[in-house]
């Protein structure tokens, strides 16, 4: 099984807003950036499951942007009902630094096949 | 050195789906005798051995069933055969290394599962060797 998640996230998230691993490409708001670590489980005969603790922080100059974006991303992440996958939402974290809006939002994801 | 995925448990010439560990244990079962002669050093001897295997793995099914694999299902099965049908044939093989086989019976099936969403379920089975455990290759 090849890991996948991060694929999967931009799948469902890069039709909402630009997003990115790790950091923006291009610093044009509003954006999002995701980080994950990842962690595989083995039988004998190979990798059966990977799981990851997702960070996605959406970005944006406007408060009411950077929510209604990140409730964008909550909405197609719970809706989501591909078996392959199971993503479930842990926690939001709202911050503002230098006029810069983000919310941080956590994901349990676990990949099956 | 040798990963842990190059050793094997055969039952009937398959392996358990899903297997995660497989455990070998041989002890010696020894007598103590002690005579004049010794001079008061015990002497002991090696009368035979006590062979156990034990596999763990995920509770796993094929579905339709495969040639090679012993699901969950088929695991369970064998757990309940009594009489002379509950003997198996088993081997244990390290890839590049010798393959040991005997007969054995089976003494313990567990299955553990919790309630928790992302804990897998496994079975322990506990496998006694009857009689002799020899080299095959």
């Amino acid at each position: 099984m090849t890991e996948s998640i991060g694929i999967k996230l931009t799948t469902l998230c890069g039709g909402l807003l630009p997003f990115y691993l790790s950091e923006a490409e291009v610093k044009q708001y509003p954006y999002a950036a995701y980080e994950q670590t990842v962690q595989e489980f083995r039988t004998k005969d190979g990798v059966y499951k990977i799981t990851a603790d997702c960070y996605i922080r959406v970005y944006s100059e406007d408060a009411d942007q950077a929510m209604d974006k990140a409730d964008a991303i909550r909405s197609v992440l719970d809706n989501d009902t591909d078996p392959k996958y199971v993503i479930r939402f842990q926690s939001s974290n709202t911050t503002c630094l230098d006029n810069v809006w983000t919310v941080e939002l956590q994901y349990f994801v676990k990949q099956t096949s | 050195m040798i990963e842990g995925y190059n050793i094997s448990v055969t039952i009937g010439g398959k392996t358990i789906l899903g297997r995660t560990q497989e455990d070998l244990t041989i002890s010696a079962v020894t007598k103590t005798s002690i005579t004049k002669d010794d001079a008061g050093v015990q002497q002991e001897s090696v009368v035979r051995h006590d062979v156990t295997l034990r596999v763990a793995a995920l509770l796993s099914l094929n579905g339709t069933g495969t040639a090679t694999k012993l699901d969950r299902d088929d695991v369970l099965a064998l757990s309940l055969v009594t009489g002379s049908n509950a003997v198996v044939a088993v081997t244990y093989t390290c890839a590049g290394g010798a393959t040991y086989g005997g007969n054995a019976i089976i003494t313990n099936y567990s299955e553990n599962s919790s309630a928790e969403a992302d804990s897998d379920t496994t079975l322990t089975l506990d496998l006694k060797i009857t009689g002799e455990f020899t080299l095959v290759s």
